[in-house]
């Protein structure tokens, strides 16, 4: 019996590991194709049959899209408007999460407040960009970093808090309690005994943040689409009226997205945290 | 002994509620940023879109109230009809697929193998990569001419479609870009909903004699309803949304084939200047959507909770 199972198990085994070498490849091969396409030679770029494979290795589009002073100012908005934006949604959304979680609001606005932010957080954000625009024009902040930074408060906010409420009602009571008992007024609760416990759960909220913030697209297009260009306003930008650049696009896409991946592969594990806090519970 | 601890355990719980209720001072102050912000920047485009999904305005001159005119005029076009067609066919499109591949995949990497956080990475980096980047890409590997996908069907002797520039392929190319990209966030998903279930059930039911298969549809399907729900629930919101791949792959082309709910807002908003118009397809969308949510939520019967 056993001896006539080990081949089976074998062969299940190897059955699925070639169905996730198979899926990973899927994942996978569009992304190379980029990076390959970002290093091919122009020539090679419009032939049919295509050219998987370029027979040679060029730099020239990473060389006229990084020699470009614009592309410069492209990476340091994306930097500056990503770091902001994490900056205050994690300040502001891990103080309102604890307010919400720990320091006994009355019911009746509690349950208000946190209507509000279910609200916030589920509502379709995608639908308020007009208005979003025409507040930011009443402002006279159109065309300015700051239009972007505040629109993906927005969404960054009432998203981190949700996931600060959680993180902290996860949190055992016993040990604010004996410093409550100790005379610790809230702010030091807060700051020297919650904040140090949750740490984790932060570096999850602020690295999801930054995410988001970075890829945003939309929010970014429709309030600051001719000056204050972020990276993901630069790569859409090679659609031209004459067609797509594919070698210039490929290689500021591949700026855009080899930070963020590296990043990735680096804080995997908070990645995960934050993406599963609140689907899954415990 | 234990009279008295639960008693003065008693006392300091009657204690701590005195503290708490001076300490919500605090915590109306720790909310306030938030809720403030909040108002400023939220609540006022959405009140704004209320009230400008009555009127008439294009940026030029002051806006003209009209009452539900703008709403008339909507449902009386044919273009609005289909594009709301269009997203549901997205929708249906993308999410059973979504769902099942990322629950296979998540039931791949729950097994015990080798470098399972090498393939967990792989799968998430759609997650973490631009859309913008990504629909680039997909739509150059769909080019009829110089695309790669139809070079590779033809090795295996299949002429390829003509993708994004097909009336009938337009959509479905749509479709497997955001497949593909959902795959690996939600699969994270699965995975901690799968981890989530006591190892104990499933050694009682091998001691009891069941089988693989009834291990699956009786302890791990049961067991990962709520994940599945909170799945469905949040992708079909954002599928209902869906922008960036389809404005960068096809633009809603060709000829409507592609376009949906919030392009056609994005369309009439910013390049029409059909303010008023545009408000009112982005308050249609957001009924939808809680219509559909409140569904959702009311045919939860088929969710365990333990």
């Amino acid at each position: 019996m056993a001896r006539s199972g080990r081949p089976r198990k074998l062969f299940l085994r190897l059955l699925r590991i070639l169905a996730l070498v198979l899926a990973c490849s899927a994942v996978l091969v569009p992304l190379l194709y980029l990076v390959l396409n970002s290093v091919k030679l122009q020539r090679e770029m419009y032939t049919i049959p295509p050219i998987i494979i370029p027979s040679s290795i060029t730099l020239e589009h990473f060389r006229v899209v990084l020699g470009d002073a614009k592309t410069v100012r492209y990476l340091t908005n994306s930097l500056f408007v990503t770091s902001i934006t994490t900056a205050i949604t994690v300040i502001v959304g891990t103080l309102a999460a604890y307010g919400v979680a720990r320091l006994g609001l009355r019911a009746r606005w509690l349950n208000l407040i946190i209507f509000i932010f279910l609200f916030i957080r589920f509502y379709p954000r995608i639908t308020t960009v007009i208005p979003y625009f025409l507040v930011m024009r009443q402002f006279s902040l159109l065309d300015t970093i700051w239009a972007i930074i505040i629109g993906h408060l927005g969404i960054t906010i009432p998203f981190v808090t949700w996931l600060m409420v959680i993180v902290f009602q996860d949190l055992p009571h016993e040990v604010e309690e004996a410093a409550m008992v100790d005379g610790a007024n809230p702010w030091q609760r807060f700051s020297r005994v919650a904040l140090p416990m949750v740490a984790p759960g932060v570096a999850s909220a602020a690295i999801l943040t930054a995410f988001l913030s970075w890829n945003e697209f939309l929010i970014a297009s429709s309030v600051a689409k001719r000056q204050a260009q972020v990276l993901s306003i630069a790569v859409a930008s090679y659609i031209t009226d004459q067609g797509v650049q594919w070698g210039p696009m490929a290689a500021m896409a591949v700026v855009m997205i080899m930070p963020m991946i590296l990043f990735a592969l680096f804080v995997q594990r908070y990645l995960v945290r934050g993406i599963t806090l609140g689907a899954v519970k415990g | 002994m234990t009279t008295t601890r639960s008693r003065t355990l008693g006392h300091k719980k009657n204690r701590l509620k005195q503290r708490l209720g001076r300490d919500a001072a605090w915590g109306y102050l720790f909310v306030a940023p938030q809720i403030i912000g909040l108002l400023a920047f939220v609540a006022i485009p959405v009140v704004a879109s209320f009230l400008l999904s009555f009127a008439r305005w294009d940026l030029g001159s002051d806006p003209r109230w009209t009452g539900l005119e703008n709403y008339r005029k909507q449902f009386a076009d044919p273009v609005f009809w289909k594009v709301l067609k269009n997203t549901i066919y997205y929708t249906l499109g993308t999410i059973p697929s979504v769902v099942l591949l990322s629950l296979l995949a998540a039931t791949g990497m729950n097994q015990k193998i080798r470098l399972a956080t090498v393939y967990r990475a792989i799968y998430f980096l759609p997650a973490v990569t631009s859309s913008v980047a990504i629909a680039l890409v997909w739509a150059w590997m769909y080019n009829p001419d110089f695309g790669v996908i139809n070079l590779l069907l033809g090795w295996i002797g299949i002429d390829g479609p003509g993708w994004t520039t097909s009336l009938q392929w337009a959509m479905p190319s749509v479709i497997i870009v955001s497949v593909w990209g959902g795959i690996g966030y939600n699969a994270i998903i699965f995975l901690a909903g799968l981890k989530n279930i006591p190892q104990t059930l499933y050694e009682a039911a091998v001691v009891d004699g069941a089988n693989v298969r009834q291990r699956f549809w009786h302890i791990t399907l049961p067991l990962l309803t709520p994940t599945i729900f909170f799945v469905l629930v949040v992708s079909t919101i954002g599928s209902f949304q869906v922008f960036n791949t389809i404005y960068m792959m096809t633009g809603g082309g060709p000829a409507d084939a592609t376009n949906v709910l919030v392009l056609h807002m994005y369309d009439v908003g910013f390049r029409f200047f059909r303010l008023g118009n545009a408000a009112s397809i982005a308050w249609t969308l957001f009924v939808i959507i809680m219509l559909l949510t409140l569904v959702q939520f009311r045919s939860a019967r088929w969710v365990h909770y333990e």
